[in-house]
């Protein structure tokens, strides 16, 4: 029983590591030249005198959903990873058929333009 | 646990199947094709539509008894009762989309993006119409709306399309609620969501879910049937839950009106048969007296209402209430006879309702305020073909022999006679008298009022001269020729057979 | 005491009368569709309840569902939400009556 949870752990233990590695790496090795326009909140760009009332551009949106559809599909995933080695070839061909799916909504947003930022 | 899938199985799906590739084909055209968009999507749409219905009747001639193929647990169905109603969609999707090209120029649409739209709200109802599970139900209902509220809104530049998109977005998506929300109910008092095994339980077969627990019972089942209807008499713009109606007619792009105004009914009424009649039939003395309420407030609220209008599209929109009510009053008859003639009603009412709205096109294309119907104003002497046609329309739809439309209408009202409720088919008939108000006052305008002065002939394209001519000469063979009255017969055998 | 089906029941049913009443009286569409999506989880909430209780997995699977086809619906009404935008300033469901309905 405790044993299964081992390799949970193990996970854990490796995505940890992983984080405090590339963190620290770039800790030590990264080089360090403090300004005063690099401390202040925002890095770049105009001062923050007063609250933005601009309102954001229809881009943000429109990635925002791209990001939501595919985002959720992955949810479809979960119950087929479950039961795919009973499903064999059968399985592999009903998410294949599901993932060419997307593809086609995935280039018809690429197409048209929908994922250049400018 | 493997599946084995036959080739029937196949088979079964492969109409939707087909439509759905056809709207991603249609999808890719739109990333990639420049020139001739609209021509090309167009070819492509129909090419795939054709082709469905090549699949739809093969699989009639092949399902002669009821189909099912992957037996009890079956998600989907390819019985003949599901293939007449993919006769009706597809009929109705390509009779829109036959109608739709100068629109889409002169609108400036996307002819791929607005085409497959099209197409994927098809593939939604073709499904809808084939579901044997609620879930089913639910993912059709939610693909085919899906596409249409975009399709409301996608005049971008029209506020009112815009209006109409959102507005059938926030009621349909309420609805929904309610219809899901019925089908839990409906599940926890069950134990299924499968439309057979739920006949199965609520017809007291012994070894049972149903036998075994004791949460169900009828509380659930009452709330349930009561939510269901609630959700899918909204989807059938069945009055009270009709306000929505004729503000997204009104707004729609006129084919998306003219698709919608048909086939999203003829895409709900199998599905609700099937749920009513079919899952729920042990259960009817709950659920008739819903739909008598509903089907005699909506005959008479749709009618009378419809006299007021001075928009062709919002006098449409409530003469479809109206016949939904009428459809509505052979389905709550519950008997084979209704089911025949709901069947029978929408390979009629595609003809006709599709043809009236390409009219009101036809009109508006011509840059006049072609949706008023002030402006048919003496249209015979301005096109004796459009005048003619709207006629035939105009008298289909209030149901004078021997167009189609009054065998449509005889049908479902003897149903409601043969199974007692005469009441019925007399609110009927008073409210169908009520209707020749406005149906003939457009006629009148059209024949008898002189055309004012200075005003043009009127041109319809080729592709909607062919679409008019056609679906007048279906509204007059669909009626006198009694083998498509015999093949809805037939199909509703496949669908009646299965509960004895 | 552990809650038993019916707790689950009662509670999915007081969140979809919230729900729908928020529908009712909120004119702010983003709220009224939070509403929606409140509904929707109320039910999402007895299919589980409904599932657990008589073991099956049909429940489940219509939650899945559910909450793709509410992923859909929500990415098609911000899309219609942010196209109207784009015409007008504001947006309050008591001014879309472009048309007398």
């Amino acid at each position: 029983m405790l044993k299964e949870y081992v390799y949970v752990l193990i996970l854990f233990v490796l995505a940890a590591g992983l984080t405090f590695t590339l963190l620290g790496l770039t800790f030590i090795l990264g080089p360090r030249r403090p300004t005063a326009q690099k401390l202040a909140p925002y890095e770049s760009g105009m001062r923050d005198i007063e609250p933005p009332s601009r309102r954001f551009p229809i881009k943000f949106y429109v990635v925002a959903m791209l990001f939501l559809l595919f985002d959720i599909e992955a949810i479809s995933f979960f119950p087929w990873a479950v039961v795919l080695r009973r499903l064999h070839f059968f399985g592999f061909m009903e998410i294949f058929v599901f993932v060419m799916v997307l593809l086609v909504g995935y280039v018809y947003a690429w197409q048209k333009g929908a994922l250049d930022w400018h | 646990m493997t599946i084995h899938l036959t080739a029937a199985d196949y088979g079964a799906v492969l109409p939707i199947m087909i439509v759905l590739g056809g709207a991603l084909c249609l999808l890719l055209t739109d990333a990639f094709v420049k020139v001739h968009e609209t021509e090309i999507a167009t070819g492509i749409s129909l090419a795939t539509l054709l082709l469905a219905f090549a699949a739809s009747a093969h699989l009639w001639a092949v399902n002669a008894g009821p189909a099912f193929p992957q037996g009890a647990g079956a998600m989907i169905t390819g019985d003949r009762f599901g293939q007449f109603f993919n006769f009706a969609l597809l009929l109705s999707s390509a009779l829109a989309i036959l109608i739709a090209p100068p629109y889409i120029r002169t609108s400036h649409f996307d002819a791929g993006e607005f085409l497959s739209l099209i197409l994927f709200a098809t593939a939604g109802m073709m499904l809808m119409a084939a579901s044997l599970n609620l879930m089913v139900i639910f993912l059709s209902i939610e693909l085919l709306s899906l596409a249409l509220y975009i399709l409301s809104g996608f005049d971008r530049n029209r506020p009112r399309s815009q209006e109409a998109g959102f507005k059938y977005f926030l009621l349909s998506s309420f609805a929904s609620a309610f219809l899901i929300y019925g089908m839990a109910l409906i599940y926890g008092a069950t134990g299924s969501t499968n439309l057979i095994r739920i006949v199965n339980v609520l017809g007291g077969h012994a070894g049972t879910v149903a036998s075994t627990h004791t949460v169900l019972s009828s509380p659930f089942v009452l709330i349930g049937i009561a939510l269901m209807a609630v959700g899918f008499a909204f989807k059938l713009s069945i009055v009270p839950f009709h306000m929505w109606t004729p503000d997204v007619y009104q707004g729609a792009p006129t084919p998306v009106t003219a698709f919608m105004s048909v086939a999203t009914k003829a895409a709900v009424f199998p599905a609700f048969l099937r749920v009513f009649n079919l899952a729920l039939g042990a259960e009817s003395h709950r659920w008739f007296g819903i739909l008598w309420a509903l089907a005699i407030v909506t005959m008479i609220v749709g009618n009378v209402l419809a006299l007021s209008q001075s928009s062709m599209k919002r006098l449409l929109a409530y003469s479809g209430i109206a016949h939904a009510g009428y459809v509505l009053v052979a389905m709550s008859a519950n008997n084979r006879l209704g089911a025949t003639a709901v069947a029978f009603y929408f390979i009629v009412y595609a003809f006709m309702n599709i043809g009236a709205f390409a009219l009101v096109l036809v009109l508006e294309s011509r840059g006049e305020a072609g949706d008023e119907i002030a402006t048919y104003r003496g249209l015979f002497a301005r096109s004796p073909l459009l005048a003619v046609a709207t006629g035939v329309f105009m008298f289909s739809l209030a149901g004078f022999p021997p167009t189609a439309g009054f065998f449509a209408k005889y049908y479902a009202f003897a149903a409601a006679v043969q199974a007692g409720h005469t009441e019925l088919a007399i609110i009927g008939v008073i409210t169908s008298v009520i209707s020749l108000g406005y149906y003939l006052r457009v006629v009148v305008l059209m024949f008898m009022q002189p055309v004012e002065a200075g005003a043009e002939q009127v041109r319809a394209g080729p592709l909607s001269d062919f679409m008019l001519t056609a679906s007048v000469a279906g509204l007059f063979v669909v009626g006198l020729v009694p083998w498509f009255y015999n093949l809805a017969v037939q199909a509703v055998q496949s669908f009646f057979h299965f509960t004895t | 005491m552990t809650p038993d089906a019916s707790s689950y029941l009662i509670i999915s049913a007081i969140l979809f009368t919230l729900g729908t009443v928020g529908v009712l009286v909120r004119r702010d569409p983003l709220i009224i569709f939070m509403c929606i999506e409140l509904m929707l989880n109320s039910v999402n909430l007895t299919f589980v309840a409904f599932s657990h209780y008589l073991s099956s997995a049909d429940g489940l699977i219509f939650v899945f569902m559910i909450m793709t086809v509410a992923a859909a619906e929500v990415v098609v009404g911000l899309a219609l939400i942010v196209s109207i935008f784009r015409t007008r300033e504001d947006i309050d469901v008591d001014q879309l009556d472009e048309m007398h309905g």
